[in-house]
């Protein structure tokens, strides 16, 4: 019996998170990661059980989206799993994260950025709770952080 | 402002000036702790440390009344979901509805989704919990509410709560009744400007067909909470006392539900000519003026056990 093309694509998504970020398999222990048609991988509990009827718009919170050239994770699932991540994390300072906030790129020390080994998604941090997700990328010893964190969230305003 | 919507109610307060007094003053702002991602202590001194003055609330823990509470929804631990802000009349439904890890839990009307969110962390994430609401555009609302918080034992469907399908099917339900929203006015004084008998009447009509089906929803043996924000009794005792006269005597009961620490007022037996069944005396009403709150109704049905 030829496996379940949405296993496959659940399984891929997570062995690619694994690597990306180091979380170790046990991570998803507590999750399900089920596939919601057209795009999305969503996270639910483990023991979470939708009803039947009425059918469910949707089951727990979104892990990431699989019609992306480079898959992100989402600001929840970050913000979720960023206890696990291993790697391709960054923690800011007060300030830093201000900024992260309020969508503005950070410059980040390379002592901040020793857990990134290459361009591309990390799971920010900042006084030990997680925010979300940001891009990485150094050039001539600048290491830089765009905010990818959502626009409908985003602090506005003056700065504190 | 207040005194004429509100004045058909004067029978049942019982101090009519400190009631009007309080619907004037600006409504308090409470936060609760999502103690899934850290603790209540961590989450005080965090808040304390934001300039917001929390000072714990005598009724339960993990939960903040804010002195200063500028800007509470716009800081960095807000938006880690370390904590929620809700009205602190609004989280006795959930709070009293108490749901053990491992029940499979409805939020029959679950937006803006406050309550949904204490239920799903009631059952320390795991488990089920089904968000009902109508509207889909308000369960995005729920969803965000969610996502921040990370929850992610809830399901979302979007039905009409009097024809929600099923049967036994929960072992908690929370009916928290779309209603006139008397109780609000503190915060929407406009509320006030349709409130009157009739507009009752209407919402207790639907309310009726709505906790019917919650208890039909409910499997033996478990437990209904219904709510509203409102004073009208139309809305309130009535529409438990038409509950309990339709099951056979005993199948269903008001639970007595005990909130040390907060002042509360029994449910009214007895408004504008109609007696309504002894046990109603059991539900919990919030006055403004006795906590410093909104206005608040909550009902603890329980189900017998099946023969």
């Amino acid at each position: 019996m030829p496996p379940d093309p949405d296993e496959v694509r659940v399984r891929a998504a997570m062995e690619l998170l694994e690597t990306r970020f180091g979380f170790a398999p046990e991570t998803w222990a507590p999750y399900r990661v089920v596939f919601q048609a057209p795009h999305t991988l969503r996270l639910a509990a483990a023991d979470h059980q939708p009803p039947d009827a009425p059918k469910a718009l949707a089951r727990g919170l979104a892990l990431m989206r699989l019609d992306q050239p480079y898959p992100k994770l989402t600001t929840e699932a970050a913000m979720l799993l960023g206890p696990h991540a291993r790697r391709c994390c960054v923690s800011l300072g007060a300030a830093q994260a201000e900024a992260y906030l309020r969508r503005r790129p950070v410059d980040a020390s390379a002592a901040q950025c020793r857990a990134c080994s290459s361009a591309g998604y990390v799971l920010v941090s900042a006084a030990g709770v997680w925010l979300g997700v940001g891009f990485y990328h150094a050039e001539e010893g600048r290491h830089r952080i765009d905010s990818l964190y959502p626009k409908a969230y985003a602090l506005k305003g003056p700065t504190r | 402002m207040y005194d004429a919507p509100l004045e058909r109610y004067h029978p049942l307060i019982d101090d009519w000036e400190a009631f009007l007094e309080a619907l004037r003053r600006p409504l308090p702002t409470a936060v609760w702790v999502n103690t899934l991602r850290a603790s209540a202590d961590e989450v005080g001194a965090m808040l304390a440390a934001e300039g917001l003055e929390p000072a714990p609330l005598s009724w339960r823990p993990a939960a903040f009344r804010l002195g200063r509470p500028e800007g509470a929804g716009a800081r960095l631990p807000y938006l880690a979901g370390l904590y929620h802000i809700q009205e602190e009349a609004s989280m006795l439904p959930a709070w009293l509805l108490a749901p053990p890890p491992g029940r499979r839990v409805l939020d029959l009307c679950a937006a803006p989704g406050g309550k949904t969110a204490q239920l799903a962390l009631a059952l320390g994430g795991r488990g089920t919990v089904v968000a009902n609401d109508l509207s889909q555009g308000r369960l995005n609302v729920v969803q965000t509410t969610l996502a921040r918080l990370g929850l992610a034992n809830v399901s979302l469907t979007a039905a009409d709560a009097a024809h929600y399908p099923g049967r036994d099917a929960f072992d908690a339900v929370l009916l928290d009744a779309p209603c006139s929203c008397e109780g609000t006015a503190r915060k929407a004084p406009r509320v006030l400007r349709a409130a009157c008998r009739e507009q009752s009447l209407a919402h207790g009509r639907r309310q009726q067909a709505m906790l019917r089906r919650a208890l039909r929803l409910c499997r033996p043996g478990g437990r209904v909470a219904y709510a509203t924000c409102t004073f009208a009794p139309e809305e309130n005792e009535a529409v438990v006392d038409a509950a309990l006269r339709a099951w056979p005597p005993g199948a269903v009961r008001v639970a007595p539900a005990a909130l040390p620490g907060l002042r509360v007022a029994p449910g009214v037996t007895a408004w504008q000519g109609q007696t309504f069944a002894e046990e109603v005396g059991g539900c919990l009403r919030l006055w403004p003026h006795h906590n410093d709150t909104g206005g608040f109704f909550v009902a603890i049905l329980e189900k017998a056990d099946a023969p």
